[in-house]
């Protein structure tokens, strides 16, 4: 499933 | 038949998150199995957390996995009540496709403590986990199963598992989570054929597959035995790659393929690397047998008549047996003293069948209860 750019980077951030 | 899709079990933890995402920048990853009541007592969960279940969510491939439930337990708790309501609101603010939960009771006073052991397969506790089964049904509105246990005290019980399931699940037409490493090492336990173990389950109700890893651990109860663990910390081994080939076919309703890793088996780069590689691995034998499969199920796993019982289904021997056992479990120093006080305890001579446990899984028993005694 493809996931938008933005949460990608979201998550990315998000664990550090 | 469905197609299958291939998932992760994704949760909040950093490891288990930085092994998925090279999986999910690739759109790799086509369904999550989110264990939602890890977080039940969390006050906030990240924006960033809820927006990726929201994104599976809304295209229905949100799969609900619970752990805490403690399904036989022969006492309705309070905490199961909370749990239920927990699920309530959880089932409002996602759309689950489905909701499981593990097969057994928790060991431990604390219902939030413990591991899920085997209870004897009784008129009783067929009554208190059906019972159950329709509350988490009511609860979630959506089709609910059971993850076959890794765990058993007996080849007698490890043949009578699938039938007992099936029989558990019927008043919910309920579905069956197939754990294929829980599968590998009742195969290895109790030196049972593949064949002749797969045939005792009704395949027709997996709507789900779990694979995973685990670990040998040397018995002193009964030497040379090695007892398979269901660790959860370690690589797939390719025997249970080879157990997802030969059972996907036999599987007609079979939706969801789930690769589970615990996140502490995934701290260094080389084992979020050989995750990603797990995966890749198992979506290829999905992608190979999706080619063959039709696409048409009729199966909802729906209950024709959800209903709630009015009592609530208890058994008072059987919840006193479980504080006892887990107790004997918990607390027992060596195999000889476990062994000595189930043989003085309510539990000899019972529907527990004690006389019948092989030694090697009695210890494993105390090891897996003491390992997560709180």
């Amino acid at each position: 499933m493809k996931l938008s750019k933005s949460l990608l980077s979201a998550i990315v951030l998000g664990i550090g | 038949m469905p197609k299958i899709l291939s998932a992760v079990a994704c949760n909040l933890d950093v490891d288990i998150l930085g092994a998925c995402l090279p999986l999910m920048e690739a759109s790799k990853v086509e369904a999550i199995e989110w264990s939602f009541d890890a977080l039940f007592k969390v006050k906030e969960i990240p924006s960033w957390f809820l927006e990726l279940l929201t994104a599976f969510s809304d295209e229905q491939r949100l799969i609900g996995h619970g752990v805490f439930f403690s399904l036989f337990s022969g006492k309705w708790l309070q905490e199961q009540e909370d749990w239920l309501r927990q699920l309530e609101h959880t089932s409002t603010a996602f759309r689950f496709d489905h909701v499981t939960e593990h097969f057994g009771f928790m060991t431990g006073k604390d219902f939030h403590h413990g591991a899920p052991l085997n209870i004897p397969y009784t008129n009783a506790t067929l009554t208190i986990g059906r019972d159950r089964l329709r509350r988490i049904q009511a609860a979630c509105q959506c089709p609910v199963g059971l993850e076959n246990l890794a765990f058993s005290y007996s080849l007698e019980e490890v043949k009578q598992h699938g039938a007992f399931l099936d029989e558990l699940l019927a008043p919910v037409n309920g579905f069956i989570i197939l754990d294929l490493h829980n599968l590998y090492c009742q195969l290895h336990n109790f030196e049972i054929p593949f064949d002749t173990l797969i045939s005792l389950y009704p395949l027709d109700k997996v709507r789900e597959i779990h694979i995973s890893g685990g670990s040998w651990e040397d018995s002193l109860a009964a030497p040379p035995k090695k007892v398979r663990r269901d660790t959860h910390d370690d690589a797939v081994p390719d025997a249970v790659f080879e157990l997802l080939e030969n059972t996907i076919d036999l599987c007609p309703h079979l939706k969801y393929v789930v690769l589970e890793q615990l996140g502490n088996g995934l701290i260094t780069a080389e084992s979020k690397t050989q995750f990603q590689q797990d995966f890749l691995r198992m979506e290829a034998i999905v992608a190979e047998k999706n080619a063959t499969r039709s696409t048409e199920s009729i199966q909802s796993f729906l209950p024709a008549h959800p209903t709630i019982p009015a009592h609530i289904a208890e058994d008072a021997t059987l919840y006193r047996q479980q504080l006892e056992l887990s107790a004997i479990l918990e607390t027992a120093a060596t195999y000889n003293d476990a062994v000595h006080a189930l043989q003085t305890s309510s539990l000899a001579h019972s529907d527990w069948r004690i006389e019948t446990w092989a030694p090697y899984m009695i210890e494993t028993a105390m090891k897996i209860a003491q390992k997560w005694k709180k």
